[in-house]
């Protein structure tokens, strides 16, 4: 197997990986909010700490799988109407490329400001104002540049993979 | 580039890379960096990386995974397969009586999840073996559990109202007392439809269940029917009535609402670790997926907004409506009804909630209204053909016997449904507007 084919595979393996493992944080938001809403109202003590961590789980699930769910082709677009169009597979597999392309071109002009301001919130300590618990908010925007790569790289792999398979078309015909 | 160029160069590049297959999310990231580079420079970028953590903290939105998580709860729960079991012997016997159970059921399942799937799902595997078992005709069946189920995203909790009320900055409670007439509004049209279908040609709908009637016990019968309207009611009653009477936020009901199905699973003996981790697995797919193109499609807005396209589709707008608001409001309802031929509803909603809602406050509509109007509207496209998500949804369970074309065929009709609803909404406002005002006092 071609080195590029296994460092593809690795790392769509390590991002599935993620997706299962992240299952997890949909048991912690119903555990946090049920947890607060009965600790409030029966005990009369909200927890100081339930709507800082809430946010960071629900975060989570939001951006990690994000990249993995572009690998599975999961994210909303009309493609049922785009397949209805009897597209020749050369078509298909340009279109893949000019998708892959402009995915990566976005995730990779995206990250620079999106380290900025995680560099911008460790720079000036930043914490959080939504309750006197204040944790400190880089645990939130690490999680954006993380995404914007692990997108560019999906979209890096899409682009070679789309790239190959019109090569090998080509070199059929 | 004046802000004209850019918003017919933004709504081209949009439909082009929609019908290229590109993910809308993708779509709307490009050429938000697109436009806004061009016009407002590499500042755009970074308000585009605000627009992302925008979404990460808002805790309203957290109700949505947890709303999806209670869905697809209730899918193994079972409370459905009982109460279909009784209604139907109580109305089967009637003309039409099995697609009014139908009906009934997703209105009650409706009331308990935000999402179209879990009914049309349940209900293909539940009530359709049973219509075509009974003889019914085929198009009015598919039609039957595709309008039903489209009721999930109408009727509150629906995660649809809790995204326009984000996007359009309207309160969620506000807009879920406003959804339940609408919404009850719709499934009553769906029965009358097939009542009157029913008892006018007997050979679509016609009656079942007489021996199975003659077997039971009508004092049992009646206590079991009422026994397995218990826990579906105690599911609505807890969660919109902790909204709607102030005792819980929409996101900590929701959560009430998550834990009350797992436990309702265990009570029932339906529960098991493979239920459990399956209903994760969906909820942080169709959450992950959704939250993700708010993301982008707050990215698009912030810097489509901030170049002046809201104005100039504005000024379009009353232009070509001379304005007259009939006439604004037809074109409104009318491009996102034809958006809802090629694009998801969560697509549409996103896009244009935050172009239109400005125009409608201008125009002095009350934007609890105009959002009944997108959302009824919007869940027509779950039925409008070629790309109708409800009839996808059923295919995939459905016996082959039920091919695609007796599905677009029986939709219509309710879509037909759908418009005389979203027309009663538009000439009597009360409808929407009644209970919030009633509630929320």
């Amino acid at each position: 197997m071609p080195l590029f084919d296994k460092i593809a595979l690795w790392f769509e393996s390590v991002n599935a990986k993620v997706e299962s493992i992240l299952q997890v944080s949909v048991y912690a938001l119903v555990t946090i909010v049920t947890l607060e809403v009965f600790v409030r109202a029966v005990l009369g003590a909200p927890l100081i700490w339930a709507r800082d961590s809430m946010l960071w789980f629900y975060s989570l699930m939001l951006l990690m799988p994000v990249a993995y769910y572009y690998s599975r082709g999961a994210h909303i677009s009309a493609s049922d109407l785009v397949q209805s169009f009897n597209l020749s597979t050369t078509t298909k597999k340009t279109l893949n490329l000019i998708n892959n392309l402009v995915l990566l071109l976005v995730a990779v002009v995206l990250v620079s400001p999106a380290i900025s301001r995680l560099m911008v919130s460790l720079r000036i300590s930043e914490q959080s104002i939504l309750t006197l618990w204040r944790p400190p908010l880089w645990p939130f925007f690490i999680l954006i540049p993380i995404t914007f790569i692990l997108v560019g790289l999906q979209a890096l792999i899409g682009v070679v993979r789309s790239a190959m398979a019109l090569v090998k078309e080509d070199a059929q015909r | 580039m004046s802000p004209q160029i850019m918003t017919v160069l933004s709504f081209v590049g949009l439909i082009a890379g929609i019908l290229m297959g590109m993910p809308v999310s993708t779509v709307l990231m490009s050429i938000g960096v697109l436009i806004g580079f061009s016009t407002l420079g590499p500042l755009s970028l970074d308000m585009m990386v605000r627009g992302v953590f925008s979404v990460m903290a808002n805790d309203t939105l957290v109700a949505l995974p947890l709303f999806v998580f209670m869905g697809c709860m209730l899918q193994s729960s079972g409370i459905a397969d009982r109460l279909f079991h009784n209604l139907r012997l109580a109305l089967g016997s009637l003309r039409g009586g099995l697609g009014i159970v139908t009906i009934l059921i997703s209105t009650i399942l409706a009331a308990t999840t935000g999402i179209v799937g879990t009914a049309v799902i349940m209900m293909g595997v539940l009530a359709l073996p049973k219509m075509l078992e009974s003889k019914y005709d085929k198009p009015l069946a598919a039609g039957i559990i595709c309008a039903g189920g489209t009721l999930g995203i109408i009727i509150p909790p629906s995660i649809m109202l809790i995204l326009y009320g984000l996007s359009a900055g309207v309160s969620i409670v506000s807009l879920f007392a406003a959804a339940v007439i609408p919404g009850l509004l719709l499934a009553v049209l769906y029965m009358l439809y097939t009542a009157i279908v029913c008892y006018l040609r007997p050979e679509l709908g016609p009656p079942c269940c007489d021996e199975e009637l003659a077997q039971i016990n009508p004092a049992t019968f009646v206590l079991e029917l009422i026994v397995s309207l218990v826990p579906p009611l105690l599911l609505i009653l807890g969660v919109l009535g902790a909204i709607f009477f102030g005792l819980a936020t929409p996101t900590e009901a929701a959560g009430i609402g998550a834990l009350s199905t797992v436990l309702l699973c265990v009570a029932m003996r339906r529960f098991n670790l493979i239920a459990l981790r399956d209903a994760a697995k969906q909820t942080v797919q169709v959450s992950s997926t959704i939250l993700w193109l708010m993301v982008c499609a707050q990215m698009f807005t912030s810097v489509f907004l901030a170049m002046g396209g809201g104005v100039v589709i504005k000024d379009w707008i009353l232009a070509i409506a001379g304005g007259n608001p009939t006439v604004v409001l037809f074109i409104m309802m009318a491009s996102i009804f034809l958006l809802g031929q090629i694009v998801c509803w969560t697509g549409i909603l996103l896009i244009t909630v935050p172009i239109f809602t400005p125009i409608a406050i201008s125009m002095g509509w009350d934007p609890i209204w105009f959002g009944m109007l997108i959302c009824v509207n919007l869940q027509m496209s779950f039925l409008s053909p070629p790309f109708a998500y409800a009839i996808f949804y059923l295919k995939q369970v459905a016996p082959p016997e039920l091919q695609l074309q007796h599905l677009y065929r029986g939709v219509w009709p309710f879509i037909g449904l759908q418009a005389l609803g979203l027309l009663l909404i538009a000439f009597f406002p009360e409808l929407a507007l009644w209970l919030p005002r009633l509630l929320l006092r």
